[in-house]
């Protein structure tokens, strides 16, 4: 799904949702593609290595071999003439795709979780764009991989804006049987990010049908509060979101620790299984700052 | 209570089921849109233990509701001490109210002032209502305490009083004829029936009287009094009943009631009972020389174990007559330490019972006690006899403070024939123009209709300044009541119903 074009993010209001989008946050953008950029620089210098600093097609030039460093890599002519240990880098691929998809289900929508999974998608849409690669935006919901829009440009970030305001949380995602769906579609080698508040009793062992792929990505966890109780103890009438289903609960403290520690064990098992995967794990909430999400997608995610 | 039964006390009681449900409502359950309830499965739908007293909204009840109890009880009693007066109302009960005219007479009139008075009456006023009957009208419109004082009779009585409002409704236009006076005697074999016959009117009236079965035309002048003196021989056969019948036939006037007089004649039969020795034999004497007084040869003393005796002297714990109809009279001894006693001039020594008919004229005694022989304190400072019409329902009268005992008062002291006057009057007939016997001469006054008019104003009770202050209620018990019945609230009310 293509979008007009625009040469700003925020040139122009129409379809753009400013609840979404604020002013502050389009400007963000505006900067993100230079702000990536310096900042993947850095991290090629840091200690930690980036696990596909780039394809295997445009040779850039030797560093020192680091411990965890693929072996494969390892210029042994080097090694060989000089007796030195070093790897080679590559350019990164200019032609690098990435694949945002975010989890349209009702459970997104309350206390603020549609703003701020839309902010994290446009982040990681932008943080695509700025390597000069391809972006497609796409929405799991009922069991499906529904395309949303794609982009090649920095400039059509605006495309992606509209298209997420234009969407509305409905339904259920279905993760079980979205994500090998999904995964069908997935181009080898991609950068896979995937925007969810994992909501869902599906296995996350469904993330490892990725892998052996070349997938590599993140995985963004939004996370929002179960219940929001400003009274210790009060008695709530809790409705799903999703199912409409109806409890009443008293949210005593010993009944909100334990409501905390099953989130708690529910995000650990997404994130071992995103790890193992090769996905980078990102827990945001409605109250983290864009900047500092677009930060972490810079430098941790591949 | 009677005071809940305010409408302000009522409104806000009905603020307590409002302060209830307000309280429910605060600890209801709040709904809430949630993205999921994937973490709350396995926690219980409801608290499975019974919930806890919460101080900071159960106490929270508790005072509301205290405070809205105490306003309830607190409220009234503002209101309630609006000062007020009292509005003593006396309505002419005399055979002259019951005089028949087109508008109902006056009798109907009265009790339409009486509804207009009421009417009148503002938040905080008391409406005495008293019936009396001439001649004692104003006196009994002076009595108590009153702010305000009105009579209502027929006429308006001479000598007004400026504390007293008179609101007349006569009947201006009818005239009454009525039978003043009847008496009599037997004597020499023959009975003599006088009859006394007043007219009001301003032309002289022909009036036919039937007495003793016979017929006779009687000319009473205009505004004048005609006499007349019938005499037969005493026939057994005639007389045997022992009742004499006189009355008008033909119109009567207004009044109906003074057109038809019935007089018991029989003569009164007196016993006294043994022994008549000291004290005793005083009294008896005393009681023979006051019917000698009231009754001049219409009595006649019997055996205490004669038949048909009317009245039976005795003392206090002396023999009863045989026959019940007979009215017994008990001389009880005389309190020691009593000296001399004497009739108290002018107006009773106290104000009359409460529990007493208005009607009732309370003659007060004073005794004088013998430093000598009394100890302590009097038993009787102040006794009272009780003057009144003794009606046919009376079977005993006491008499207690003996004014003869140890004194040197004469025996015909005012008491005695006072007294005894009533005991004949009760058995021989009630003077009046009411159907009972009239024995001497009425006052016209009492029969014949006034024609004086004067209306209700309204402005003698706006006018007055109240008499009547604030009755000042205790407000912590009311406080109490309303924390206890609060705590009760909260323990009857099931916990695990509320929220």
């Amino acid at each position: 799904m293509s979008r007009p074009a625009a040469d700003h993010p925020g040139a122009g209001s129409i379809g753009l949702d400013r609840d979404l989008f604020p002013a502050s946050f389009l400007r963000l953008l505006a900067v993100a593609p230079g702000l990536v950029r310096r900042l993947r620089t850095g991290a090629a210098a840091g200690p930690a290595v980036a696990r596909s600093p780039g394809g295997p097609f445009l040779f850039r030039g030797h560093r020192e071999y680091r411990p965890g460093d693929d072996l494969r890599r390892v210029d042994w002519g080097v090694l060989a003439r000089h007796d030195r240990v070093v790897v080679r880098e590559f350019e990164a691929e200019r032609e690098a795709r990435s694949e945002v998809w975010f989890d349209g289900s009702a459970s997104t929508g309350p206390m603020g979780g549609r703003a701020a999974l839309a902010r994290a998608c446009a982040l990681a849409c932008a943080t695509g764009l700025a390597d000069g690669g391809r972006v497609r935006l796409g929405v799991l919901r009922g069991g499906e991989a529904l395309d949303l829009v794609a982009a090649d440009d920095p400039s059509r970030i605006r495309d992606v804006l509209v298209a997420l305001s234009e969407d509305r949380p409905a339904g259920r995602a279905e993760l079980a049987r979205a994500l090998p769906r999904l995964r069908v579609r997935m181009p080898a080698s991609a950068r896979f990010i995937l925007v969810s508040d994992l909501l869902s009793r599906a296995d996350p062992g469904a993330l490892h049908a990725f892998a052996g792929r070349g997938v590599a990505g993140a995985l963004l966890h939004l996370r929002v509060p179960p219940l929001w109780s400003p009274q210790p103890g009060g008695l709530w009438e809790a409705r799903d979101a999703e199912t409409g289903e109806v409890r009443t609960v008293r949210l005593t403290e010993e009944v909100a620790t334990r409501m905390a520690d099953r989130a708690h064990a529910h995000a650990e098992r997404w994130a071992r299984h995103a790890r193992d995967t090769g996905l980078a794990y990102l827990p945001f909430a409605p109250s983290t700052e864009p900047e500092a999400l677009l930060r972490r997608l810079a430098r941790e995610v591949p | 209570m009677i005071a809940l039964a305010h409408p302000l006390a009522l409104l806000g009681l009905l603020a307590v089921p409002v302060v209830l449900w307000l309280h429910r409502r605060r600890r209801r359950a709040i709904p809430v849109e949630v993205p999921s309830l994937l973490f709350v499965e396995g926690e219980p739908e409801r608290p499975a233990a019974p919930e806890r007293f919460r101080l900071d909204v159960d106490a929270l009840l508790a005072a509301a509701a205290a405070a809205l109890l105490a306003l309830a009880a607190t409220a009234p009693r503002a209101l309630a001490g609006l000062p007020g007066r009292t509005v003593r109302v006396v309505v002419d009960q005399g055979p002259a109210m019951g005089a028949s005219d087109a508008g109902g007479g006056p009798a109907r009139r009265a009790e339409e002032v009486v509804r207009g008075i009421e009417e009148a009456l503002r938040p905080g006023d008391v409406l005495e209502v008293v019936q009396a009957a001439p001649p004692r009208l104003l006196e009994t419109a002076r009595r108590g305490t009153a702010a305000v004082r009105i009579l209502v009779s027929d006429r308006i009585p001479a000598g007004a009083d400026p504390t007293v409002h008179v609101v007349a409704v006569g009947t201006p236009v009818r005239t009454n004829v009525g039978i003043l006076a009847v008496d009599v005697e037997d004597r020499d074999g023959e009975r003599r029936v006088f009859v006394a016959v007043g007219n009001d009117r301003d032309v002289e009236a022909r009036v036919r009287l039937l007495a003793g079965g016979e017929a006779v035309e009687v000319a009473v002048p205009a505004r004048g009094v005609a006499s007349v003196e019938r005499r037969r021989p005493v026939a057994a056969a005639v007389d045997a009943a022992g009742v004499e019948e006189v009355r008008i036939d033909g119109d009567g006037g207004a009044v109906a009631a003074d057109d038809r007089v019935v007089l018991d004649v029989r003569p009164v039969l007196a016993a006294f009972a043994p022994p008549e020795t000291g004290l005793s034999g005083a009294h008896a004497d005393a009681v023979r020389r006051a019917l000698d007084a009231v009754a001049p040869g219409r009595w006649k003393e019997v055996p205490p174990d004669a038949a048909g005796i009317t009245l039976f002297v005795s003392t206090g714990a002396g023999p009863a007559p045989r026959s019940g109809d007979a009215l017994v009279l008990r001389l009880h001894p005389v309190p020691p330490g009593v000296a001399a006693a004497r009739r108290q001039p002018g107006a009773p020594v106290r104000p009359p019972d409460p529990d007493l008919a208005d009607d009732l004229d309370v003659t007060g005694v004073e005794l004088w006690y013998d430093p000598a022989v009394a100890r302590g304190a009097p038993p009787w400072p102040l006794a009272d006899v009780v003057r009144r019409d003794l009606g046919v329902v009376l079977r005993e009268a006491a008499f207690w403070p003996d004014p003869l005992a140890g004194t040197p008062a004469p025996v015909d002291h005012p008491i005695w024939p006072l007294f005894v006057e009533n005991l004949v009057a009760a058995r021989r007939g009630r003077a009046g123009a009411s159907g009972w016997g009239v024995a001497g001469t009425l006052d016209a006054y009492v029969t014949f209709p006034g024609h004086d008019t004067a209306a209700f104003d309204p402005a003698w009770i706006a006018a007055a300044p109240p008499d009547r202050r604030p009755r000042e209620r205790p407000l912590l018990p009311w406080l109490a009541s309303g924390a206890a019945a609060c705590l009760l609230l909260l323990w009857v009310v099931p916990r695990g119903r509320r929220r």
